[in-house]
């Protein structure tokens, strides 16, 4: 750790980068937050470095989902590029980026009335998983739907003025879904 | 833990003559060009400048017998490739300040100004019946101006008493604006829900905080 932190040097990249790989030990990541909580151009640097990697990570995909003709696809595009190598010139290509759309929660948000879900469409999706979970984490409910809409059963009680929280995932292919952010509302006295 | 360290670099690092050297340099940039021109286009401000941005970092990595190199060897605790992209962005803001001046994406002031929104949201989620206007534009009548910088004060103050993740947690949120996934990505809190129930009980404790140093009107 660096001994400066008391005047505000900066961490270390070898710090900020064991920050954000969790192999600091915990007095270390203590010490790290603590100026993290005061330092603009660090706090700057973990938080780009983080999408940075993080992107990184999503453009060379899940490689438990690999089937055989993909790993052959791989194995060619290594070998061509193998061949591409050999020449003087060195080869810069774009980076593969893979983004996908992820369903993006439209109600209910803040303060609502209506026990309506409500959520963007994600092309090639089939199905939506919609997840409610209460303040403390526990599954209030959860539904699988074919269309971007669904209604609380009213069965399901919820607490006025409570913060509840939800997400949708689309399924976009076999065994992969795609997940929207944690939403958060909190259900007004005037139900629709 | 992080891994042992990667083949190429023990390589590079470990190689018996200048020949091997270059050799091992050449398996090191084929591995991790594209990780390297990944981060060079998030700053470059054009395809050249990107390419430049990477020519000075694979320059830079090389300097002084690797020893950028050597000390991410001699450290060793996170991630080859999460230390490289620190180290990457480091050297392209150096190219950007020594050609272009001090790096700005343009948005100081949007900052300051998002900062601002920012303390005055998590005045409003403290404290009732506050109008956010009374924090940033001179009150016409003294008094309130008064209750509104002592407010201000003791929640910096109740801020100040957090443990340094909830620190950060704050800042993350209310002063840089990230939303809670980034903020899960950035702190290692395994959903964006575990942020947010972070933050409610962080909430409570600046309340609680606030109500003990006398702010009478800290929502319960």
């Amino acid at each position: 750790m660096n001994a400066d932190l008391g005047t505000r040097t900066h961490l270390e990249a070898t710090e900020v980068a064991a920050y954000l790989d969790r192999t600091l030990g915990l007095a270390e990541r203590a010490r790290a937050e603590a100026h993290l909580a005061e330092c603009d151009g660090c706090r700057r640097e973990v938080t780009e470095v983080s999408g940075l990697v993080r992107v990184r990570n999503r453009a060379r995909g899940p490689s438990r989902l690999l089937v055989p003709l993909a790993v052959a696809a791989a194995l060619v595009l290594v070998l061509a590029r193998r061949d591409l190598m050999r020449s003087d010139q060195p080869l810069m290509r774009e980076p593969g980026l893979v983004t996908a759309a992820t369903p993006v929660p439209i109600a209910p948000r803040g303060v609502a009335s209506s026990h309506r879900f409500l959520w963007s469409a994600v092309p090639g999706a089939d199905r939506y998983r919609l997840t409610l979970f209460a303040h403390d984490g526990a599954v209030a409910w959860e539904v699988q739907v074919a269309e971007t809409t669904a209604t609380l059963p009213t069965t399901t009680r919820l607490v006025t003025g409570a913060l509840y929280y939800w997400k949708v995932e689309a399924r976009v292919g076999f065994q992969r879904w795609l997940a929207s952010d944690l939403t958060e509302f909190a259900v007004s006295p005037s139900r629709e | 833990m992080a891994d042992a360290l990667p083949s190429e670099l023990v390589g590079l690092l470990n190689a018996p003559d200048p020949a091997a050297r270059e050799a091992a340099w050449d398996r090191l940039v084929d591995r991790h060009s594209r990780l390297l021109l990944h981060v060079a286009r998030r700053f470059g401000r054009d395809h050249d400048a990107a390419m430049d941005d990477y020519a000075y970092i694979l320059e830079q990595l090389r300097e002084d017998g690797f020893r950028r190199l050597r000390g991410y060897a001699d450290d060793g605790r996170s991630k080859f490739t999460t230390w490289l992209v620190v180290v990457a962005r480091r050297l392209c803001l150096d190219h950007q300040r020594v050609r272009y001046g001090r790096y700005s994406n343009g948005k100081v002031a949007d900052r300051a100004e998002a900062a601002r929104v920012a303390r005055r949201r998590l005045v409003d989620l403290l404290v009732e019946n506050v109008d956010p206007a009374d924090l940033v534009a001179p009150a016409e009548d003294p008094h309130e101006a008064l209750e509104a910088r002592q407010r201000s004060e003791a929640i910096s103050a109740a801020v100040a008493t957090l443990e340094p993740g909830d620190r950060l947690l704050v800042k993350l949120r209310f002063e840089d604006g990230l939303g809670a996934r980034e903020i899960a990505q950035v702190m290692g809190l395994p959903t964006p829900f575990h942020v947010y129930r972070r933050l409610n009980t962080v909430f409570e404790n600046l309340r609680a905080a606030l109500r003990r140093g006398g702010v009478e009107r800290a929502a319960t």
